[in-house]
């Protein structure tokens, strides 16, 4: 649960107030070096197999083997399917794109299906550029500026900086000057200057200074005094993707665009024109592409044009690796008549791996509750933690997931810390399943309104 | 005997570690040195500008003695209109036309400069081989080259985005 810490109205900083999410527990695939799967770590457990086939799948996507491929994680509903993207995600770093879309998502009234598939391909490529700048980077031993008697006029100023190994002295102009009172810089701080920009940027105060006053805010950052050169290169590595040079590109007003959301579609020209720039940057050694991930959840929602959509896409030059997961069988094809495995057309089923997840055992079952319960910060005994499995294992693992917040709120209600047999049985009985919500209905269906009896007449009809 | 081997590697492994750190750390050294040259020489070039406009105070004793004690720096004469300066060189003083102390120490500065840039050039390469020797990733995109400055005028605005 949230969690806000240090409730002093005077503290400016902003704690992060993370969400628990159905997936939040989830920290990797928990491999070891070999890949093969632990039965439980990084917040994963069991689906050796599937664990194991993603991990190939990862490695393959680190060394940037298996653009343009397509990968498939069929299973029934909970089995972890989300679950197994979400731990590649992570597993992949920060660095490598990642976009998770549910398919339903395309069917905007602002832009056509293609666009918003578009844009996630796009999204799921990054680019990675180089920005290089020389700065003077020193802790300020003294700043000297001389104002004229006048009150007007160029002042003069000295600026004395100094590293671990050497200290210089810099004769100031107006320009700098202003900047140097502008950010307050005095004695003591630890600063950065662009060459190039001659912008100042303070990075804190010296370690050293750290008792030259007796009080001091809590904003005040204490850092070691810079080692080595005094001119140093700074190189930094960026990773921006496709889209968001797109976006930024497409618009006249800049960096606007940013801010009122990626509506709005982006012109075909301005896309060929960014590619072809792409080109040449990878070409002069300026640019590396990094092909990420586009995961679609619940694919069985995309309709036959996005899949021969995709089924094109896939084969471009700039394509990431695309991850579906689907929790259908032998359905029809949205779209058409057809049917077909996983609700998808065979021609892209065929192109793709399949990675199937089997359900959970119960011994699994218990394990995941019990990573659940530590997640949400609840304490439960060990019998309730029994029962509750016997109820994952009954009804589902959603279901008794679910549970687990309930229990612990009823717990808290009797002023106790462990969540006992007790409270599990309360909030079964308050809350139903979905097995026992089925049953009621059918037991008194025609209690209810606008029951249209035998719903199995014509639900073909309603497709398209 | 296949152990003898296996430890035979092992050495040159280490070894070649060692060659490359040390190589780093040399480099790392050099360009210490040289910027802290190339920051003396700026500021006997500063020094120097500063009396030939005659509007100047000299400048103040200390300074002179605290750049004096490197070589090639000019110590200033009392005398700020004189078109000579004091230099040191090794442990003698001489007297040169200031024009030619400022230009010698400009193309030293050049000189300096490019230096810097090749042994920084050197080491992204030899950094990413030490990584690889200790069994380490290599850093994702250091051997890219740098974005001219109007190239990163254009991308600034959507890294600050992302960040």
């Amino acid at each position: 649960m949230a969690s806000i810490l240090g409730g002093n109205a005077e503290e400016r900083e902003i704690t992060r107030i993370e969400r628990i999410g159905a997936h939040s527990h989830i920290r990797g695939l928990g491999l070891t070096d070999d890949l093969t799967a632990k039965q439980s770590a990084q917040g994963m457990v069991g689906q050796v197999k599937a664990r194991r086939a993603a991990g190939v799948v990862q490695k393959m996507i680190r060394e940037g083997k298996l653009s343009g491929q397509a990968v498939l994680i069929a299973g029934q509903p909970g089995t972890g399917k989300t679950a197994l993207a979400m731990a590649l995600a992570q597993s992949l770093g920060s660095d490598t794109p990642f976009t998770a879309l549910s398919a339903s998502e395309i069917y905007s009234l602002g832009l056509s299906k293609t666009e918003v598939l578009t844009q996630a391909f796009r999204r799921s490529i990054g680019v990675r550029i180089k920005e290089e700048t020389e700065i003077i980077e020193g802790e300020v031993v003294e700043v000297q500026i001389d104002r004229p008697v006048s009150g007007s006029g160029p002042k003069v100023g000295k600026l004395a900086l100094k590293t671990t190994e050497m200290e210089t002295i810099y004769d100031l102009g107006n320009k700098l000057i202003e900047s140097l009172t502008k950010e307050k810089v005095q004695a003591g701080d630890v600063i950065t200057i662009d060459k190039a920009t001659g912008k100042i940027n303070k990075l804190g105060r010296s370690f050293t200074r750290a008792r030259d006053y007796d009080a001091t805010g809590p904003q005040t950052r204490f850092v070691q005094c810079p080692e080595g050169e005094l001119q140093k290169r700074k190189e930094v590595v960026h990773t921006v993707t496709l889209h968001e040079i797109d976006v930024i590109n497409n618009r006249t007003q800049g960096f606007l665009a940013l801010f009122s959301g990626d509506t709005g579609e982006v012109k075909t020209e301005v896309r060929q024109q960014i590619n072809s720039k792409v080109a040449e940057w990878r070409e002069e050694g300026k640019a590396e592409l990094v092909p990420g991930v586009l995961f679609i959840d619940e694919v069985h929602m995309l309709d036959l044009e996005c899949f021969s959509w995709v089924n094109r896409a896939l084969e471009e030059e700039l394509a990431p690796v695309l991850i579906v997961a689907t929790n259908r069988g032998i359905t029809t094809i949205r779209g058409t008549n057809n049917k077909a495995p996983h609700g998808l057309p065979l021609d892209l089923l065929d192109r793709m791996v399949i990675i199937r997840t089997d359900p959970y055992s119960q011994s699994e079952i218990k394990q995941i509750l019990k990573i659940r319960c530590e997640e949400e910060d609840s304490d439960i005994a060990e019998d309730a933690l029994t029962v509750l499995t016997k109820i994952g294992v009954e009804t589902s693992l959603r279901y008794s997931i679910q549970l687990i917040v309930l229990a612990s709120l009823a717990a808290s209600k009797r002023s106790s810390q462990q969540i006992t047999v007790q409270d599990v049985k309360k909030v079964y009985q308050l809350f139903i399943d979905e097995a026992r919500c089925t049953q009621f209905l059918k037991e008194y269906e025609d209690e209810f309104m606008f029951d249209e009896g035998d719903q199995s007449a014509e639900p073909t009809a309603m497709e398209v | 005997m296949a152990e003898s081997q296996e430890m035979q590697q092992l050495h040159k492994l280490l070894e070649d570690l060692e060659a490359v750190a040390e190589e780093v750390m040399c480099d790392q050294q050099e360009i210490i040195t040289l910027d802290k040259r190339r920051n003396t020489n700026r500021e006997a070039l500063r020094a120097l500008k500063k009396t030939c406009v005659p509007k100047h105070q000299p400048l103040a004793p200390e300074e002179c003695a605290s750049t004096s004690s490197l070589p090639s720096v000019p110590l200033c004469h009392s005398a700020v209109n004189s078109s000579h300066a004091w230099m040191c060189i090794g442990d003698m003083f001489m007297s040169m036309p200031k024009t030619f102390l400022v230009s010698s120490i400009e193309k030293e500065q050049e000189q300096m400069d490019k230096a810097i840039d090749r042994l920084r050039d050197g080491l992204r390469h030899k950094v990413d081989t030490l990584r690889r020797l200790e069994g380490e990733e290599p850093r994702r995109g250091a051997l890219l080259r740098p974005l001219s400055r109007d190239e990163w005028a254009g991308v600034e605005k959507m890294v600050a985005h992302t960040k």
